[in-house]
């Protein structure tokens, strides 16, 4: 078998991510995964602030949510929050 | 006694700077030299070594100070790898040109872009032309016997050069391996203090690297030229000596490898002369008369002995891991340097390039078999079928044809 | 052309995954302890950390390498295992989302450290196509067995390791490989290991689940 290599555009220039990088997946660095408590949370938005990859995403209905694509499961969000809200639960725990 | 011990091409170097007991060592981190500055950073806290480690704030700075220490008279290293060895550039030549025997350890890893980690010739060829004496390594042991030869001659007061230990990254400097420490008495034996005739000294004050008048220019260029004459029989000499006081022998210019009967031989240096051996007996069995002739200097280039070797050759295929983009033949250098060394005999065998390797890929046993069989088309032919041939990308034997497809994918260009 | 040749037809290969920093020793323990323990049986050995991986990344994937085969290993340099009979995982989420069976071996052992049941792990092994070459699944539970984890950056990159080899989970999680492959005995590893007590227990706890 010879080797097959991948192919590159002129000079390795390539389309710049905008929103997410599909190429540096960090989701699997994560053990233990974020999970917000609805009723303790206060949307005070000081996790949003401190997350470290941009991974706590904020919106009027739903409130607080984790992109566990990118998230590595570093805590800050859990440190940083003033209610307790956030708590660390294996990530084997869930299925998905 | 000689201690047998477990470990990588940068752990033994530092084991030779240790068994040398270097005055100064000036580091900045990056990979794959990091360990070594490591490695010695540790030893001096816990008391095994006595030595300056000056942190540089980039590697510029790393060689200015162990040019600095070396002037003022320490046995002064420093070291680094890929575009840190470029980025040092501007002081390579004042340090040979002020004749300070520094020695460096580089361990190969390829220029930007693509910022690879692995191991390519290039960052270390790139000095070539400044006056600096160096050679690969294929394995830890060499990298340490090297380093302690190296000091030998550049230091000697016939020489004074800097000296370059090379390695492969990663393949050398990373992967553990068994090798031999020798012991302080032999070292002692082998290597004499350092004591400079000029060295920095304020109750003898002198002025090194002035601005010279221009007349002076050239005959200091011929000085340097002359020397490196000179260092062709210092190294032949100091290899000798190495294996009576070490037990290790070595060639002193060019390993040669079943190469007594063979119609056509690999030339290359550095770490992939491991699989190359494997592969040759491979290659014995299916009935290819090839050897492997491996480089143990690249500077000085050693024209004399493959004047001598290359004759008795019908095909050469030189195996280039660098790349020398616009060079003679379409090659790397050691392409162009093989085949000037023997362009005037009568009798010089046939010489094609490969290019292989490169970005720290490893040159697998398959590729080894089709440089082989490329060689036997143009031992067949009679004559060179192509100059150059960068292995998976221009291949012209069949079995080639399957990478053709991806070739042409990597091929593209903007449209 | 290629010549027909098996290359290092016998060489077996064990490929730790772990966590960058937080785990990377224990790991790297557990690779060279089979390395070490395979030498002293008379094989040829070797073993390394992954070059290409990130390991100065806290929690990020890595790997570590151990080679054991009769004869003369011919692909010395090298950057991984393409072909691994063995996958070990030091910390068990790193079941999830990584492609563990990447290249393996039929017949192959998947040993996790976790204290889940194998079962509940089985389906998150990737990728599914190769499953069915796995032998067995045995699951240790090294991080009750009280040895504790070593935290150093002391023999990554090339530089030498001078703290003690096996003295944590990694030989525990040694022990259980050993165990369930039989690659080495356990009388070596308990000779070379810094913890012996760790390499019987995990010799003596591993729970295997016959596969296939």
């Amino acid at each position: 078998m010879s080797k097959v290599y991948k192919q590159v555009p002129f000079a390795a220039i390539v389309p710049s991510p905008t929103v997410a990088n599909e190429g540096m997946v960090t989701g699997n660095w994560r053990y233990l995964r974020p999970v917000v408590d609805k009723a303790e949370c206060t949307q005070c938005k000081t996790c949003w602030v401190f997350c470290p990859d941009a991974c706590v995403n904020m919106s009027a209905d739903e409130g607080v949510s984790f992109n566990l694509k990118y998230c590595k499961g570093c805590g800050v969000c859990s440190n940083v929050c003033p209610v307790g809200a956030i708590s660390r639960v294996p990530e084997l725990d869930f299925e998905e | 006694m000689p201690i047998k011990k477990r470990g990588t091409g940068l752990t033994a170097v530092a084991d030779a700077w240790q068994l040398a007991d270097i005055d100064v060592t000036a580091s900045y981190p990056i990979r794959p030299y990091t360990a070594v500055m490591a490695e010695v950073a540790k030893r001096i806290a816990n008391g095994q070594m006595k030595c300056e480690m000056v942190h540089g704030e980039g590697e510029h700075a790393q060689f200015s100070i162990a040019h600095g220490a070396s002037m003022a008279g320490a046995r002064a290293t420093t070291g680094s790898s890929g575009v840190g060895v470029t980025y040092a550039f501007e002081v390579y030549s004042p340090i040979a040109g002020g004749r300070c025997p520094i020695q460096a350890l580089v361990g190969d890893r390829t220029l930007d872009p693509p910022g690879d980690f692995g191991s390519e010739h290039t960052d270390c060829l790139t000095l070539r032309d400044n006056g600096w004496i160096y050679g690969w390594a294929e394995n830890a042991q060499e990298s340490l016997d090297n380093s302690l030869m190296y000091f030998r001659i550049g230091e000697d007061p016939d020489i004074m050069l800097p000296q370059i230990v090379a390695m492969d990254g990663y393949f050398v400097t990373h992967i553990a391996q068994e090798y031999e420490m020798p012991d302080q008495e032999q070292v002692d034996k082998f290597l004499p203090p350092f004591r400079p005739q000029f060295r920095l000294d304020v109750n003898n004050p002198v002025i090194m690297g002035p601005q010279i008048e221009p007349e002076m220019g050239p005959p200091l260029e011929w000085d340097r030229n002359v020397v490196m004459d000179r260092v062709k029989a210092k190294i032949a000499a100091v290899t000798e000596e190495f294996g009576k006081v070490f037990g290790r022998k070595y060639a002193p210019f060019v390993e040669e490898y079943m190469t007594e009967d063979a119609d056509m031989v690999f030339l290359l240096q550095g770490a992939h002369a491991i699989t190359c051996r494997s592969a040759i007996k491979y290659l014995r069995e299916a009935g290819y008369k090839v050897g492997m002739c491996r480089l143990r200097w690249f500077r000085p280039f050693p024209d004399m002995a493959l004047k001598q070797i290359l004759p008795k050759f019908k095909v050469v295929g030189v195996i280039d891991t660098n790349t020398s983009y616009g060079a003679s033949g379409g090659g790397g250098v050691l392409l162009v340097e093989t085949r000037a060394a023997v362009s005037e005999l009568a009798n010089k065998p046939m010489i094609q390039g490969f290019t292989s390797g490169l970005g720290g890929e490893t040159i697998t046993h398959e590729e080894f078999f089709k440089m082989a069989e490329m060689m036997r088309e143009t031992l067949r032919a009679g004559r060179i079928i192509q100059d150059s041939t960068w292995v998976n990308f221009n291949d012209y034997v069949e079995g080639a044809s399957e990478v053709k497809a991806a070739q042409q994918e990597v091929a593209q260009t903007k449209e | 052309m290629t010549l027909a040749v098996a290359i290092d037809a016998k060489m077996q290969e064990v490929t730790v995954w772990t966590r960058g920093v937080t785990l990377a020793k224990e790991a790297r323990d557990t690779a060279t302890l089979l390395a070490k323990a395979g030498k002293q049986e008379g094989k040829y050995v070797q073993s390394f950390d992954n070059y290409v991986d990130l390991p100065d990344r806290i929690g990020v994937p890595v790997k570590s390498y151990a080679r054991l085969s009769p004869e003369p290993i011919e692909t010395y340099y090298e950057y991984e295992n393409y072909h691994p009979d063995v996958v070990v995982l030091a910390e068990e989420t790193l079941v999830k989302g990584n492609d563990i069976l990447k290249g393996a071996k039929p017949g192959c052992v998947v040993v996790i450290n976790t204290a889940r049941k194998p079962e509940t792990l089985i389906k998150w092994i990737s990728p599914k196509a190769e499953l069915p070459k796995v032998k067995a699944l045995a699951c240790i539970d090294a991080n009750v067995l009280g040895a504790g984890v070593m935290l150093t950056f002391d023999g990554t990159e090339g530089a030498g390791d001078d703290t003690k080899i096996g003295a944590g989970v990694g030989a525990a999680i040694a022990g259980a490989v050993a165990k369930v492959t039989g690659f080495v005995k356990l009388e070596s590893l308990v000779d070379i290991a810094e913890n012996k007590t760790a390499v019987r227990q995990g010799w003596e706890n591993v729970s295997i689940m016959p596969l296939g």
